[in-house]
């Protein structure tokens, strides 16, 4: 435990000193002001596809950013040799990023007048953060350039937003039940359990853990 | 604390590193010496644990290291030829860190810092660090938890005599507090200086193992090396030292004179490494 503490106090501060927080607190004031010039009858709708998309995009671009880094500066090569567990590092990044997600969906939520559930809505939020990033973790792994993981990143985003937006739109047809964007919205929007969401959601949980497990894995040894 | 036993690796269906055998003792700086691709590498990748589809035994500190688990890493320090930081932190930040993810009490940073000169270069980011600067900051990075094993690879690539020289009293003074020190290098002044015995490797195998010493001795004779004027012309030539009593040319010269320079030349470890192994160091 407290080596993954350790390990997580190293990535908040990755994280602030490569600037990340700073981007978080200006697309988060972004959101609120363009929350605010919306009709109160859209307000809730907008909100919650700004919720749906920040902890995705931000979870999934900058965790590969930071893959590409310590790639790039060779921190994984010392990572692979140090008392580290594939786990820990896994764990170490999914908590930084999930966090930072949550707080600016909230302060987005809250600051917006968006409704939510207590249990729910972060929940749903922390649980779409999660894949997200272990997808970027997935794809960083192993992709060596900032090109490569851009260009993995638009279809990937598509898979990911397009069925909920469509969704939101009235357009829902039986596949977009199985996609992870569909299931996140369904969870942060509604105040009670869903077990279709919550078992498509956990299905493609365990199978990026296990994808994300297998890629840190190689990532330690073979850097 | 190190025993290979028959090592056999392969990257593909070619065996690349083929029955190896060798031993190293408690305190002991072994170097392994060979040119770019011989295997100095992969085989120091199956030493720390990080290559494991090997046949044969290899056992560091106790461990065979294909069924290592990460406690393995309290116990050894590696110190890679490319340096490895976050360059937005400093190089204190970046020890700490480091230091962090250890369960044993490490070296305080400052000490470590102090050691290669860093002190002043506490608060600076890494990435304003000279190459020489970070190199020093890396080995301190395999120094800080106390390793019983060190593993340096070229750790002098890139430092100037004076550095060079205070790494090599720091390594020195490692092995008299009983670390067991690997040292992987082409730089043949360091392992002469360094080491207590070197292995040649060429093609994946050991072509000798012995103590610079004895390698320089047995391998090739020591030459004395004179020149002359012949004509107008610089003439060269040398004489081995045991029969430089049968060499009338120089006995000639020396009567009447008319050397332009002479010297013994000693061979070094690289010519030794030529003679054994028909192959350069570079």
């Amino acid at each position: 435990m407290k080596r993954l503490f350790n390990l997580l106090k190293g990535d908040i501060l990755q994280q602030y000193k490569y600037g990340f927080y700073w981007l978080y607190l200006f697309v988060t004031l972004l959101y609120l002001i363009a929350l605010y010039f919306f009709p109160d009858g859209w307000k809730t709708t907008v909100g919650r596809v700004i919720v749906l998309t920040d902890p995705m995009l931000f979870g999934y671009m900058f965790i590969g950013a930071i893959i590409l880094f310590e790639r790039s500066e060779k921190v994984t090569n010392a990572l692979s040799v140090m008392p580290i567990h594939p786990i820990e590092y896994l764990f170490s990044k999914l908590i930084s990023l999930g966090l930072i997600s949550l707080l600016s969906s909230e302060v987005i939520m809250l600051g917006g007048g968006v409704p939510q559930h207590c249990f729910w809505t972060p929940f749903g939020i922390l649980a779409g953060s999660f894949l997200f990033t272990m997808v970027g973790m997935i794809q960083a792994c192993r992709i060596s350039t900032l090109n490569g993981f851009i260009m993995w990143m638009i279809p990937t985003m598509l898979i990911a937003i397009l069925p909920p937006i469509l969704y939101l739109c009235g357009i829902d047809g039986w596949w977009q039940q199985l996609m992870p964007g569909t299931a996140i919205l369904q969870i942060i929007s509604n105040n009670h359990f869903l077990w279709l969401p919550s078992l498509v959601l956990s299905v493609y949980l365990l199978l990026a853990f296990w994808l994300a497990m297998k890629n840190i894995k190689t990532l330690l040894v073979n850097e | 604390m190190i025993h290979v036993q028959n090592l056999t690796f392969s990257y593909s269906k070619f065996p690349f590193i083929e029955n190896m055998n060798f031993e190293v003792g408690k305190g002991e700086i072994f170097g392994f010496l060979g040119p770019s691709g011989a295997g100095k590498s992969t085989l120091q990748k199956i030493l720390i644990g990080l290559l494991t589809n090997y046949t044969g035994s290899v056992q560091v500190n106790g461990c065979e290291t294909k069924r290592k688990n990460r406690n393995f890493y309290e116990h050894i320090g590696i110190d890679f030829e490319f340096p490895s930081f976050y360059e937005k932190f400093t190089a204190a930040e970046n020890l700490n860190f480091f230091a962090s993810l250890y369960q044993m009490p490490c070296i305080p940073t400052k000490d470590l810092l102090a050691m290669v000169g860093l002190s002043a270069d506490a608060d600076k980011k890494v990435s304003g660090f000279s190459k020489g600067m970070k190199s020093r900051l890396n080995f301190v990075k395999s120094l800080l938890h106390r390793p019983d094993i060190l593993f340096l690879d070229e750790p002098t690539s890139g430092l100037d005599p004076t550095n060079s020289k205070q790494m090599k009293e720091i390594i020195a003074d490692c092995r008299d507090k009983g670390t067991t020190i690997i040292l992987t290098t082409h730089n043949m002044y360091d392992a002469t200086e360094l080491c207590d015995r070197v292995a040649f490797i060429v093609d994946g195998s050991i072509k000798a193992l012995d103590t610079p010493h004895n390698l320089m001795l047995a391998k090739k004779e020591n030459i004395l090396e004179y020149s002359y004027l012949e004509n107008g012309v610089e003439m060269q030539k040398q004489t081995p030292l045991k029969t430089v009593s049968e060499d009338t040319l120089l006995q000639n010269l020396i009567a009447e004179n008319a050397l332009l320079t002479i010297h013994s030349k000693e061979p070094s470890l690289e010519d030794v490494f030529r003679e054994i192994t028909g192959r350069e160091l570079k």
